[in-house]
């Protein structure tokens, strides 16, 4: 860091980011409970932005231009690159900026990695029966460093941890086997949690292999589990400083935004989460904020470039976030005849008109008397033209970085059977 | 034209390269190092904003790969030490590693034999323009005239994104037998074109994409004023009519079914975790006999054509499916020594960072010999597809999902300028390969996306086709 500093005054850059990441890993392959394969791993790389103010007339510009240098260029490229840089920097003429300087810091800059062991020992004991059967997973385990210094004065460190377990569980009887994939996240290794979805996914897993073709369609729609992440990312990405200023989105403070009595808010540390960064690239401390209370926007979120940008209050970034509970209990939802999709090829939503779709991999269908479970087909419609008759389930799930409810039950979705 | 390298960063470290194999197969029973040099630019043109930086796949370093008693562990890092320290390091990692298993008390799955052969090779290749060539104010001038053209146009343009990626990828490969190098460029061109009227709102994208220098930007304002028609003619859009209609797929939806119909469906490391039907299928019939579907880094030229993979073996041609009959899967390296087969060179790797999978490359349906407007003229009442948001594979369960920008109906064999948006088409893959009827007879490939294995391990790959008529169920 040192040797690029030196150079940046050498080359009399009077604006500047330098962040220095390093990422440690560790990675087991497993094909049924056996390893296939591990994996070890250090990457360091510096990421420098050069600022330039532009003068054109009376009106002052900000250009920006950034790299990724290896830890060992020689001294040579270091300056080549940087040169580069003021270079394009200087032809990229934004509106006006000032660079963030030095506040306070954060109370909470490291958080243990765990006990990657007790997962190693959970899935050992992944109980195998005559109908299901542990096909294969994936365990990362990794350790991010950072270290932020700005021409102003910023100098801060952080690191946090991440894992992922990825992993396939089949179940068959005499004619057919299915599977079920899932894709964990999260921060430090819960095990108690773990075994809870790992066991919910069991169960999925059996209802598929027993899953029919849906033959009728009923007016309530719940998508539950991690699909209803997509929809709250929708609402997130509305109220992004960058899609603001790039016109995607036209929500206003004031604005009504979401279900009825919406509530949605970020905060910057949530227990278990691999998104737990003390601070955003610009070295500034991510903060708690309310973005949507009651159904009303409160506060947008998002960079400190796009708040100078709009002229508005500096903004936070988010890295987790929390949705508040809705009014109906799941329950309540399944009290009449209703399909509840728990598995999806993929749902996606689509962040600039609001579409969602997806093919249904595993849904429950109840026709007022029983429930059976159903498999193909799919459904889709649109956040904003099915908002009014959104409703939020009063229960809650966390997901990695997310608190969110467990089911969203919509009305008039189409259903292709 | 402008000649494309293998970086001297990479070939100046390949003696040493050498070396540092050398040493490990002293301990190991087989070694393999791959670096990789990627360096590629990216500019971007907003209505609001311009930026210009390096391009998000950046990277610099090196994989190590060992064998002991039959089981592979790899290494990844980006700081080169001397030989001896770098062997030195090595071999600690793989002893941490072993104590972690011993602990754990892990057992192993089936070993590994390894299965040389000998391999001396290089490519390198020409491109038009590079930034050697054109000013970088040039390129930005270009995109922002492009930009201000596509804001005149209309007063309904509400954001439009213009994105360039011109990309310079050297690697090097060394093992006990094999010395490879390689240098190629692509760059793509992506317009996406947002548009808002009355609170609605619509987007469409359109992209060039190639083994190209900056002469990609040739097509730019083209791609820029279609993007800007179908944007707008989108707004107008209706809502699809659930059902099962009869299909014409233009060349990029013929892409997408390819890609999440056969290509995920036969890779064959998901042939050694029993994940994929396809294992007990092949030689048996999966499509209709008009149907001929390849993949390969080498018939065709776009951004995933290469001369090896990213374990040192060679691209090659693999025809998946040979007039409607499944013949064979593609396959990475450690499968194919388990199933007994041959890799076919499509063990590719997110980056040096991350573990080598059985991947797609150039993924396509072979060309037939009916004439698009004939196609058109057979459907009494259908849907013309276009425009590619996303897709899953299925290949436990040959269920597929692809979600398209819009289908335009057609009506006695003629468009009406109905457009419906968006589109999910969805269904049971042999039931979908099996009810195409024509084939037209032009390829083409496009490689603007990327493909993840799950939802992780991002490479880039082309896909594409003729025009295919099918049925298909639509929502």
């Amino acid at each position: 860091m040192e040797k690029i500093l030196e150079i940046l005054k050498e080359l009399k850059v009077n604006e500047y980011r330098l962040v220095d990441e390093t990422v440690y890993a560790k990675e087991w392959f497993f094909i049924k409970k056996k390893l296939d394969m591990s994996r070890a791993k250090k990457v360091k790389y510096f990421y420098l932005t050069v600022y330039q103010t532009i003068y054109e007339n009376t009106e002052r510009f900000k250009g920006s231009s950034s790299c990724k240098l290896n830890a060992q260029e020689d001294e040579q490229t270091l300056r080549e690159s940087i040169k580069e840089l003021i270079k394009s920097a200087s032809l990229v003429k934004n509106p006006y900026f000032e660079l963030p300087c030095p506040e306070e810091a954060a109370a909470n800059t490291v958080s243990p990695i765990g006990n990657i062991h007790e997962v190693f020992e959970m899935m050992k004991d992944f109980h195998e029966t005559e109908d299901i059967s542990l096909n294969s997973f994936e365990l990362f385990e990794n350790l991010t460093e950072v270290h932020i210094v700005n021409s102003k004065g910023i100098d801060v460190t952080y690191s946090y941890p991440g894992h992922e377990l990825e992993l396939v569980i089949n179940a068959k009887d005499n004619t057919h086997e299915i599977e079920i994939y899932q894709d964990l996240r999260f921060g430090q290794p819960n095990v108690a949690e773990l075994k809870r979805q790992i066991g919910e996914s069991r169960r999925q897993a059996l209802d598929r292999r027993e899953a029919v073709a849906l033959e009728k369609i009923p007016e309530r729609i719940i998508i539950s589990k991690e699909n209803v992440l997509e929809i709250f990312r929708y609402y997130l990405m509305q109220l992004s400083t960058d899609r603001l200023y790039r016109k995607y989105s036209t929500v206003q403070i004031g604005d009504y935004l979401g279900p009825a009595g919406f509530h949605l808010e970020g905060m910057p540390y949530l227990e278990n989460s691999s998104k737990n960064k003390a601070y955003d690239e610009d070295g500034r401390l991510c903060k708690p904020v309310v973005l949507v209370d009651q159904g009303q926007v409160i506060h947008v979120w998002g960079s400190h470039v796009f708040s100078d940008y709009m002229h508005i209050p500096e903004t936070t970034m988010i890295n987790n976030y929390k949705v508040a509970p809705g009014t109906l209990s799941v329950e309540e939802m399944r009290s009449q005849p209703y399909l509840e999709v728990v598995q999806f090829s993929s749902f996606s939503c689509q962040m600039i008109t609001g579409d969602f779709s997806g093919e249904i991999r595993l849904g429950y269908y109840f026709d007022g008397e029983k429930t059976i479970a159903v498999s193909g087909g799919s459904i889709s419609g649109n956040v904003k033209t099915n908002e009014a008759d959104m409703v939020l389930s009063k229960e809650l799930e966390k997901y990695d970085g997310a608190v969110v409810p467990l089911a969203i039950m919509l009305s008039h979705v189409n259903v292709a059977l | 034209m402008a000649k494309i390298e293998c970086s001297n960063k990479l070939k100046n470290k390949m003696d040493a390269m050498s070396v540092l194999v050398d040493q490990l197969n002293a301990y190991f029973d087989d070694a393999s190092i791959l670096g990789s040099d990627t360096k590629g630019k990216t500019f971007q043109v907003r209505l609001g904003d311009v930026s210009l930086r390096d391009f998000s796949g950046n990277e610099c370093g090196f994989v190590v790969r060992v064998l002991k008693h039959g089981r592979y562990f790899e290494y990844s890092f980006n700081e080169w030490l001397e030989p001896d320290e770098l062997y030195q390091m090595i071999l600690k990692q793989y002893q941490e590693d072993q104590q972690i298993q011993k602990e754990a008390e892990l057992e192993n799955f089936d070993e590994i034999e390894r299965n040389n052969v000998m391999i001396y090779e290089s490519h390198e290749m020409t491109v038009q323009k590079t930034l050697k060539d054109v000013e970088m104010q040039d390129v930005l001038a270009m995109m922002e005239k492009t930009r201000d053209m596509l804001k005149a146009a209309d007063a309904r343009v509400a954001s439009v994104v213009i994105t360039l990626n011109n990309v310079h990828v050297s690697k090097a490969f060394i093992s006990s037998c094999k010395e490879l190098y390689q240098g190629y460029m692509y760059s793509e061109v992506i317009v996406q074109v947002t548009v808002r009227d009355q609170g609605k709102v619509q987007s469409d994208s359109k992209m060039a994409t190639g083994l190209h220098g900056l002469e990609i930007l040739d097509e730019l304002e083209g791609k820029a004023r279609l993007a800007l028609q179908e944007a707008l003619a989108l707004l107008d859009s209706e809502p699809m009519v659930p059902g099962v209609y009869d299909v014409i797929c233009s060349p990029e939806i013929s892409g997408l079914i390819a890609h999440e119909a056969f290509g995920h469906g036969v890779e064959m490391d998901m042939f050694v975790k029993n994940r994929a039907l396809a294992k007990d299928y092949i030689g048996k019939q999966v499509a209709s006999s008009l149907v001929t579907m390849v993949d390969g880094a080498m018939p065709k030229k776009e951004v995933a054509s290469y001369l090896f993979d990213d374990e040192g073996n060679l691209g090659q041609e693999t025809v998946l499916i040979k007039d409607g009959i499944l013949m064979q899967g593609i396959s990475d390296e450690a499968s194919a020594l388990r199933l007994g087969t041959k890799p076919t060179g499509n063990g590719r790797r997110e980056s040096f960072e991350r573990k080598a999978y059985a991947r797609m490359t150039n993924t396509y349906f072979e060309k037939g010999t009916s004439k698009v407007e004939d196609m058109l003229a057979s459907v009494k009442y259908g849907f013309l597809l276009e425009g590619v948001q996303s897709g899953m594979e299925d290949p436990k369960h040959w269920g597929i999902q692809c979600i398209i920008a819009k289908a335009k109906e057609i009506v006695d064999g003629k468009l009406t300028g109905r457009i419906f948006s968006p589109v999910i088409l969805t269904g049971y893959v042999p039931d979908l390969l099996k009810s195409i009827s024509m084939v037209s007879d032009e390829v083409t490939l496009s490689g603007g996306g990327s493909c993840g294995k799950g939802y992780k391990e991002w490479v880039k790959v082309s896909d594409g086709g003729p025009y295919l008529k099918a049925k298909a169920r639509l929502g």
